[in-house]
């Protein structure tokens, strides 16, 4: 299948495609692992918060 | 993920799908914080017997496996590998009770397959938070996040074509998933560095 197969993407398919593009995901936990590296917040809540929404926000690609 | 609790919650009016995502988001929040109150009083046990850097020291080390696994993807994880939410549930059940099955199922975690180390490093950190109240918040963040392929696929009406979608980019972008797994193993690898700096720093 390539993606000129697919059904083509609706306006909403595009506002949304980065949720569940690995790239961006992968982006956002690198730029979250540089800034905490630089400025290493001292609460344990803000760690595991961002350790939340990367872990759950990777399992998109988790088939 | 998403290609598995779908077909299991939509498939129906814009209302009832925006409800079972509602019921998924929840569970998954309520299965995670069962999860918490389960490591809470482990940590609470470990504290009595093996003192206060007792989880700390579990912690840390549990992340470095789940590092490891990313990194070579054979270092045994204590997760159930290669099983699923029950695929037999969706057609037992309605749709809003499997979508609260599958949410809480899969927010408990270790009942699935591994995924990343991140999902480790979110893990042991709740008992260490300094409320159970912010534990729940946690675990809330975790249910929106994980249940972003579910809500993001509402791009149409029929969901095999998101599906048709989702499978496509996860079959092309190999690159894609090894810069994600890096990305995974820096944010646990921080994580495990705080743990390390702030709990067990003396």
């Amino acid at each position: 299948v390539t993606s000129a197969a697919l059904t083509p993407p609706t306006p909403f398919d595009r506002r949304v495609a980065f949720l569940v593009n690995p790239h961006v995901i992968a982006a956002g936990a690198l730029a979250t692992a540089v800034v905490f590296a630089v400025v290493m917040p001292p609460e344990v809540l803000v760690w595991a918060v961002a350790a939340a929404a990367i872990a759950g926000w990777s399992a998109a690609w988790s088939p | 993920m998403g290609t598995t609790i779908n077909p299991a919650v939509s498939g129906v009016g814009t209302r009832r799908w925006l409800l079972h995502i509602g019921v998924h988001i929840a569970a998954v929040a309520l299965g995670a914080s069962l999860l918490m109150a389960l490591l809470r009083a482990a940590k609470s046990g470990l504290e009595l017997a093996l003192g206060t850097a007792a989880w700390p020291a579990l912690a840390v080390t549990l992340i470095a496996v789940a590092v490891l696994r990313d990194v070579t993807e054979r270092t045994p994880v204590p997760y159930l590998t290669g099983t699923q939410v029950p695929e037999w549930l969706r057609h037992m059940v309605p749709p809003t009770v499997t979508a609260a099955a599958y949410g809480l199922h899969l927010g408990l975690g270790f009942l699935t397959k591994y995924t990343y180390s991140t999902h480790m490093a979110f893990i042991v950190m709740l008992p260490l938070l300094a409320t159970w109240q912010q534990g729940v918040a946690v675990c809330w963040v975790y249910a929106l996040a994980k249940s972003t392929p579910v809500w993001a696929s509402m791009t149409r009406e029929q969901y095999a074509t998101a599906e048709e979608r989702i499978m496509f980019r996860m079959r092309s972008r190999r690159h894609g998933r090894l810069a994600l797994r890096a990305g995974n193993v820096a944010v646990a690898t921080m994580a495990a560095t705080f743990l390390v700096m702030n709990f067990l720093g003396g």
